[in-house]
């Protein structure tokens, strides 16, 4: 697990890790997720995740804030379609997001920055799996650049802390 | 004089002593006033307008202070600039004439803004005088831009044969005249290209008397909802106006724990720029933002520092949207109350 | 008959109609366009009175989009609108999104070979204060002045906008005026690079010199919100900070409001004062919507806004 330099302003000195900022539905990647970790799933700690009642609810706001505060890559998860615990959320997710996602590419953001899945609650594997495979993809593309001029760094790499 | 092929050389001479900024076009974009590098050349002609010099003094986002507590123990890290003597080269009169507005504002004695002062305490400037005026110019109907161009260090204007003519109105811009020695004696045929071009920049078909403006502008001016009807409430007009300058101020979290607050320029325009904490607006619409800014330019500026607010550079009027044409209102309220 | 008696039959059935529907009281407002300070900048007119239509006119000067007018004055009673392809799609967007109902408006079209953007006009050495009038000669500018007549083409004056339209004749109408010669868009005029990287670099550069005016914002049509998500305080949605990184979250969480529902009228290129390319980021997301959805926003009154709906087939991940 890398170590973090909490004192504000100053970078902590240790080789680049991707850090995937993660938005899972409650009722299925969540809980799916969670099932990963009683099962004692092993998988890169590179997620820091952040709840939502439901896919639906994720606006394409957190996702470009997340690229802003320099974010190496965001991975949303909800229920599969056809199992969303408020019915209809995860369909106007799939539209919203899948137009989010070709909007992102446009903008200079490569596909494999920005990942969403349906996983479920019994899923724990398959969930551990895409975080490990969302990270060595990221890996191999380097730390996202920013979506500032270079010499104006994303906010998160200005200190150490997200 | 100036032969005009020797320009960067004389940039580069006063680049030893100053931080040189110009206005610069990158990339195709308006240009936009900052530090010259190497093989940059200022935009020196009025064919195309360039973005307000405000910003080096008044720069859009500005960082006042962080503050930071870790154990209890407060850190206040003041961010005010260090003073650097800066010389402003290629100032259109209406441009340098700002800064004598925005003093008037920011340096008002006993409510002097440091980051502002800080910022223009070694300024050097010297003007560039605009050979013809743009459509949407109307120096001359505010003021006497030969006399703004006397109140800077030094001003450069076109001698024909491909030569600037450079006269100094200080000591500071006497100087300036050594600097590389990349001078030649005047001749008299560049002075009078030079007078020319200078009596050119003074005439005016109308003129707008800054107080008797001011006396003229009413509360209930029909034409303030007439602008109104069609004002989109953008930003555009006071943004780009170099004598504009309200701002907002915001605290905010910083990575890492740090608060920064920081002020950030803002526009009587929008719609929420009065609007209070419990939610009420005294300027709830169009018309009142409207007559505000107008008013403010051109009457309690005036009636308080007796200087028009104005310095006639037609930004607005070519960036509005809309096309409001700010010199129509002035006709139209001396049409209406004035002489 | 020369181009500019063409366009004054034109204007003075456009004068008309808006006259004939004021008399009446079949409409309280008539929105339409007046001179403004040059030949080829018009200023939008609210007209009541049946004997101020004679300010209207109509031109390649009049550039901006009349729908943003639309919402607000139909409050007041019905409207009636002289709308060129852009104004009459952003109307009919806002009859799909259910802002007026159909019968607040009533559409005199115009057809529009396309409008002049004074700042290309700028860029092409011609100094429009010179200038007595524009008309169109079939799909070409023609611009007038004391040295006769002038035709400097159409693809470096007019507004980027119309070299891209495809609603030349308005999408929905209540009387027509004018007729639309057949016009190829044309392709290859946005600055943004091929090459994810090269984008990203781009659009960095680009958001760096944004003043966050929000005119972009303030022009749009589609841009009706009581409160901008911008100027939340709580949340605070994008910071104020008037700096790259927070004025690019600013325009990409703008664009993505306006995905599926921007008509691509091109305003907020035309108005920006630092010459960002928001028109050209907005086609390319609207290739998107269109290529995922079949659906172009401002088309069909009846059609439903695409983000409010789904299928069951809609593309997605894999499940």
């Amino acid at each position: 697990m890398p170590e973090e330099n909490q004192i504000a302003g100053q970078e902590t000195v240790k080789a680049w890790e991707p850090r995937i900022l993660g938005i899972l539905c409650n009722w299925c990647s969540y809980a799916g997720a969670d099932l990963a970790g009683s099962a004692r799933l092993s998988y890169p700690a590179n997620v820091r995740i952040v709840r939502v009642p439901c896919s639906g609810r994720v606006d394409p706001s957190f996702v470009l804030r997340g690229f802003m505060r320099g974010f190496d890559g965001v991975l949303i998860s909800g229920c599969h379609p056809g199992d969303c615990h408020y019915a209809k959320g995860n369909y106007y997710a799939r539209r919203r997001l899948t137009v989010l996602k070709k909007y992102l590419v446009k903008m200079g953001i490569p596909e494999e920055r920005f990942q969403f899945q349906w996983v479920s609650a019994s899923e724990g594997g398959r969930w551990a799996e895409s975080v490990s495979e969302m990270t060595e993809r990221l890996r191999g593309l380097g730390p996202f650049q920013g979506v500032a001029l270079q010499d104006k760094p994303a906010p998160h790499r200005e200190a150490a802390a997200v | 004089m100036l032969a005009k092929s020797d320009l960067s050389r004389w940039l580069a001479a006063l680049a030893a002593e100053f931080r040189v900024v110009g206005a610069v076009s990158d990339g195709g974009a308006p240009p936009a006033w900052r530090k010259l590098e190497p093989g940059d050349t200022p935009v020196l002609d009025n064919l195309r307008w360039v973005m307000p010099p405000k910003e080096q003094v008044l720069p859009g986002y500005e960082p006042l202070f962080t503050y930071c507590a870790r154990k209890g123990e407060e850190e206040i890290t003041s961010a005010v600039p260090a003073e650097e003597p800066t010389l402003m080269f290629g100032l259109r009169p209406c441009d340098a004439r700002s800064f004598a507005v925005l003093d008037a504002t920011y340096l008002d004695g006993r409510f002097s803004d440091p980051y502002y002062a800080a910022r223009r305490a070694q300024m050097t400037t010297v003007a560039y005088v605009c050979e013809s005026k743009r459509w949407s110019c109307f120096c001359s109907s505010v003021g006497d831009p030969v006399e703004w161009v006397k109140a800077c260090d030094l001003a450069i204007t076109d001698a024909g044969e491909d030569a600037w003519i450079v006269t100094a109105f200080t000591g500071k811009g006497e100087k300036l005249l050594e600097a590389g020695g990349c001078m030649s004696a005047a001749t008299e045929a560049a002075c009078a290209s030079r007078d020319a071009i200078w009596e050119d920049l003074a005439r005016a078909n109308e003129h707008f008397d800054a107080q008797a403006v001011a006396r003229a502008v009413d509360w209930e001016e029909p034409v303030w909802a007439e602008i109104a009807g069609r004002c989109t409430g953008c930003g555009i007009c006071s943004y780009l106006c170099p004598t504009c300058t309200c701002f907002d101020i915001q605290d905010e979290e910083c990575p890492g724990g740090a608060i920064e607050r920081y002020r950030v320029r803002d526009s009587c325009q929008f719609c929420d720029f009065t609007k209070m904490g419990h939610g009420h607006n005294p300027r709830p619409g169009k018309k009142e933002r409207t007559r505000q800014r107008l008013s403010h330019k051109f009457k309690y500026l005036p009636e308080r520092s007796g200087m028009s607010g104005c310095v006639g550079c037609g930004r607005c009027i070519h960036l509005c949207p809309v096309n409001t044409d700010t010199r129509k209102i002035i006709a139209e309220v001396m049409g209406v109350h004035g002489q | 008959m020369s181009v500019q008696a063409v366009l004054a039959n034109q204007l003075a059935e456009v004068r008309r109609e808006a006259r004939r529907v004021l008399e009446s009281g079949e409409v309280k407002t008539v929105l339409g366009y007046r001179a403004g300070p040059t030949a080829v900048r018009a200023m939008p007119a609210l007209i009541t009175r049946p004997e101020d239509t004679d300010l209207l006119v109509w031109s390649p000067a009049c550039a901006n989009n009349l729908g943003l007018y639309v919402r607000q004055a139909a409050l007041e009673g019905k409207v009636a609108v002289v709308a060129k392809g852009c104004d009459a799609r952003s109307i009919v967007m806002l009859i799909q999104e259910q802002q007026i109902p159909r019968e607040s408006v009533y559409i005199i079209g115009v057809a529009c070979p396309g409008v002049v953007d004074p700042d290309r006009l700028a860029d092409a050495g011609i100094r429009e204060e010179k200038l007595t009038g524009a008309s169109w000669d079939g799909a070409e500018i023609v611009l007038e002045s004391p040295e006769g007549e002038a035709r400097p083409g159409r693809e470096s004056i007019a507004k980027m906008a119309c070299l891209t339209c495809d609603v030349h004749t308005p999408p929905l109408y209540d009387i027509l005026i004018g007729e639309a010669p057949a016009i190829e868009p044309v392709d290859g005029l946005s600055p943004i690079p091929e090459g994810t990287e090269d984008r990203r670099a781009f659009w960095a550069k680009q958001f760096d010199r944004c003043v966050r005016c929000y005119a972009c914002r303030q022009v749009c049509p589609s841009c009706y919100c009581t409160v901008c998500f911008a100027d939340r305080a709580s949340p605070r949605i994008v910071s104020k900070r008037i700096r790259g990184q927070e004025n690019w979250m600013y325009h990409t969480v703008r664009a993505m409001h306006m995905a599926g529902r921007c008509v691509e009228c091109g305003e907020c290129e035309r108005v920006c004062p630092v010459g960002i390319p928001l028109l050209q980021m907005m086609r390319e997301l609207g290739a998107e919507v269109d290529e995922l959805f079949a659906f172009k926003p401002g088309m069909d009154p009846e059609a439903e806004p695409v983000f409010g709906v789904f299928k069951n087939e809609d593309e997605g991940p894999e499940p």
